[in-house]
């Protein structure tokens, strides 16, 4: 089993909260980035491409610690 | 204490992780779509790229992987993982699984989601409240 550290504890608690946040303000960044890949980092956008590969590109490391996500161009259903 | 996910834009339900395996070596984030149609816990191409998971070494699964619209994929499989998931006051909760699956190719357009699969979910009690899906065991 591997340890789970303070610091991993933070990170989860971090993780969760960007992630609440994220759904939360969908609809606002759904209207501005649709169709591309952002990279959201204390509920900021702070890079975003319709191509994933150029943005973890210029992402490089950083990639690992942010919210990456796709804001799709239609709105999707799930069956 | 039970487990929290979030609902975006009305539609499925997320719950954030933290995942770790012998590739990864590291907890490293991943964000799964929960998934109850998902036999295996299964990680996105994206994801595992974007988390230097070197899954290219391990052989693609001889049986191929039914996807929900009719499709099929191929898979690769992480053996002895572990997933540490939120709980409502910031605590987490481990779990372990033998088996992960991983999407062996680049998904074009709208990329897949990892799936949280009922090798995990069924350890647990499912509800929900409004926006939000709750985990007991």
């Amino acid at each position: 089993m591997p340890k789970f550290t303070e610091a991993d504890s933070d990170n989860l608690r971090k993780f969760k909260k960007e992630s609440e946040l994220f759904h939360i303000n969908y609809t606002r960044l759904k209207s501005k980035y649709k169709g591309q890949f952002v990279a959201i980092k204390h509920n900021k956008v702070i890079d975003h491409d319709k191509d994933l590969d150029s943005l973890t590109k210029r992402l490089g490391k950083l990639v690992t610690s942010l919210l990456v996500e796709y804001i799709p161009e239609k709105k999707a259903i799930y069956i | 204490l039970p487990i929290i996910g979030t609902r975006c834009e009305g539609e499925v339900f997320y719950i954030a992780t933290l995942f770790w395996s012998q590739f990864t070596n590291e907890w490293i984030r991943i964000r799964f779509l929960v998934d109850t149609g998902s036999t295996f816990t299964t990680l996105s191409n994206f994801d595992a790229r974007k988390n230097n998971i070197n899954y290219k070494a391990l052989e693609s699964d001889k049986v191929l992987a039914e996807m929900g619209d009719g499709s099929e994929a191929s898979t690769r499989t992480l053996d002895n993982c572990v997933i540490a998931l939120p709980t409502e006051e910031d605590v987490h909760l481990i779990e372990q699984l033998d088996k992960v699956k991983v999407f062996d190719k680049i998904e074009k357009g709208r990329p897949q989601s990892s799936f949280l699969g009922i090798d995990i979910l069924t350890r647990f009690r499912i509800s929900f409240e409004g926006d939000l899906i709750i985990l007991e065991k």
